[in-house]
């Protein structure tokens, strides 16, 4: 999967090099670097160095309460904040097997779909500065704007909410704001419109996107592609259907698909599933149930929970292991991006440089989500640390740990390494 | 690559001026429309009772903090950003803090310490700026967290508001 530049060169690819992407790029919002290796123009292979902003958090999770972790995962990432911490409430409940009260639900649905309008519209932004049409990206951070007001005014802060609990919400939303976050709905409703008409109409938009960075359905099935990225390319996968937590079993909606696959998809898929968003907050807003924020849970007992979550960038899963105290024993964090940063792996080969610099970020991969471990290099042993290694090791470390507990044989993967 | 036929031009678009000027008066319509942007430090971010800013302490009307140091805040907080020392006085309160000091740089605004507070001693008030120029700086003590109890008052309504609604919110909407 990796190519290391000291490999010996193969024959006939004299002229290959090395083209450095990062760690600190313009294209990237965070550090991550990238190796292509080039012939001329076109790219050969692609790799991915990370760990360059580990932050620990699995651990430090397991030295918090069931109380503040939530608040702790909110800082996992610095856009889908709400995602990692209902994704954690969602696997604690799995443990427990529990639904949290309707108006908890609700809340938790309307918190998450402003996460999506924003984080969408900032992907939108983000794509049209690194192709060099700032238009687009002014225009749609403007409309961002609002959505982060309104989360403001309903839960107290732009991103970080602190309202998801273990076994409901912690906070009412305050409700006395709703008649005006439903004006800038409608409001956005339009402006969302016409930006989605704009770039559909974009001739610029078109030439330079189309048939650029290419997953097919087949390959999205096999590096287990996620979120919009997969059903850009045709393939139906969303938790928020597949597996309803919230409210979003009891609201009407659509799942949004694209047949191309490419990075034009992908902007199309976000801008109608933005659409879609306004019409899930619309509806949650007008049904918005009475009744209790929370259960009150007080003890979590021992077992094991999963918990699912469809992110702004795909399926988010927890794992959480409890032994019965107010901590849990282990907490893991399998962030969309994961799956998504290895496809770069079949979009990315073939294409020119300026086309996989688009196709890197059309992904919306997320860095921070991803890192969950940290590997230095070792003078002596050569530890590596490229994704390859990473993936191939994770893989070794499964196998070892399944063979200890002797768990059943579905828990062991193939030994087939990374595809 | 991508051949796009580019459509046929009308004449109107082909003489150049009439678009031209079409486009030059939604510029200058914008002169006169509400400006989106807001000149950040000269004009204040849109605060409410809403906002979760920085903590602060309550001084209560006889001049005493509304503090026992129970240590509840310190206990709830993710962040491990508050110190309490607390030490005995004469007055019926029996209690309070000698040294009650939050680290700003570790704190990260949830509001628990709020939530946690039997004694509505300590709010999140709409505060929000936080630079200075060494970290020592940025460790607020009992000086620097005080507030007359009509600063928070916006807010101690709010969460009262809030937490009535939890109480009764089986029977309200």
């Amino acid at each position: 999967m990796s190519t290391s530049t000291t490999e010996p060169r193969a024959a006939g690819a004299d002229d290959r090099s090395v083209v450095q992407i990062g760690p600190f790029h313009p294209l990237l919002e965070e550090p991550v670097g990238f190796e292509l290796t080039v012939e001329g123009e076109r790219v050969v292979a692609v790799d991915a160095r990370m760990d360059y902003i580990h932050k620990g958090i699995e651990r430090l999770a397991q030295q918090r309460t069931y109380d503040m972790i939530p608040i702790l995962l909110e800082r996992i990432c610095g856009i889908c904040s709400v995602t990692h911490s209902v994704c954690f409430c969602n696997a604690v409940e799995d443990l427990l097997g529990v639904e949290p009260p309707p108006r908890a639900r609700y809340i938790r649905t309307i918190i998450g779909e402003l996460e999506r309008v924003h984080s969408h519209l900032l992907w939108v932004g983000l794509a049209g500065h690194f192709i060099g049409y700032n238009t687009v990206f002014m225009w749609a951070w403007k409309y961002r704007e609002p959505v982060c007001d309104v989360f403001e005014m309903l839960t107290g802060h732009r991103q970080n909410s602190a309202i998801p609990l273990v076994g409901g919400v912690r906070r009412d939303l305050r409700v006395e704001y709703l008649p005006e976050a439903r004006r800038v709905l409608d409001e956005l409703d339009g402006q969302v419109r016409m930006l989605t008409e704009a770039v559909l109409d974009d001739p610029v938009l078109a030439a330079r996107l189309r048939g650029v960075g290419v997953l097919t359905p087949q390959q999205v099935v096999d590096y287990g592609v996620v979120g919009p990225t997969a059903r850009a390319s045709g393939v139906a996968t969303d938790v928020r259907r597949d597996d309803p937590y919230a409210a979003y079993g009891e609201l009407d909606w659509q799942v949004i698909t694209a047949p191309e696959g490419d990075v034009f998809a992908k902007a199309v898929v976000r801008l109608l599933e933005l659409a879609e968003s306004i019409k899930i907050l619309r509806q949650a807003f007008d049904r918005l149930p009475g009744g209790d924020l929370s259960l009150g849970i007080r003890h979590v007992p021992a077992g094991e929970g999963i918990g699912r979550y469809e992110a702004p960038r795909g399926e988010d899963v927890h794992y959480v292991r409890s032994n019965g105290t107010n901590m849990p024993e282990r907490l893991k964090v399998r962030a969309p991006s994961f799956t998504n940063i290895a496809s770069f792996q079949a979009s990315c080969i073939g294409a020119s440089i300026a086309d996989v610099t688009i196709t890197l970020a059309a992904c919306d991969p997320c860095y921070s989500c991803t890192e969950r471990t940290i590997v230095v290099r070792d003078a002596a042993g050569g530890e590596a640390r490229a994704v390859g290694d990473l993936i191939a090791r994770s893989q070794r470390e499964t196998r070892r740990i399944a063979a200890e507990l002797g768990r059943p044989a579905d828990l062991v993967l193939p030994a087939g390494g990374a595809r | 690559m991508v051949i796009l036929q580019r459509k046929e031009l009308t004449l109107a678009e082909r003489l150049y001026l009439p678009e031209i000027l079409r486009g030059l008066s939604i510029t200058f319509r914008k002169f006169f429309k509400k400006a989106i942007t807001r000149q950040y430090p000269e004009e204040p971010l849109p605060k409410d009772e809403v906002t979760r800013g920085q903590p602060r302490l309550v001084v209560k009307d006889d001049g005493h903090l509304a503090c026992v140091s129970c240590g509840l805040c310190e206990a709830a907080c993710p962040a491990y950003a508050i110190t309490i020392d607390g030490h005995e006085v004469d007055r019926p309160i029996e209690r309070e803090p000698e040294r009650f000091e939050i680290d700003m740089l570790r704190c990260i605004l949830c509001g628990f310490c709020e939530e946690a507070c039997p004694k509505d001693a300590i709010f999140m008030s709409d505060e929000l700026e936080l630079a200075d120029l060494t970290r020592a700086e940025l460790v607020y003590g009992i000086d620097k967290l005080k507030r007359p109890r009509s600063a928070l008052q916006k807010r101690i309504d709010y969460v009262y508001r809030i937490n009535d609604r939890w109480r009764n919110s089986s029977s309200t909407p």
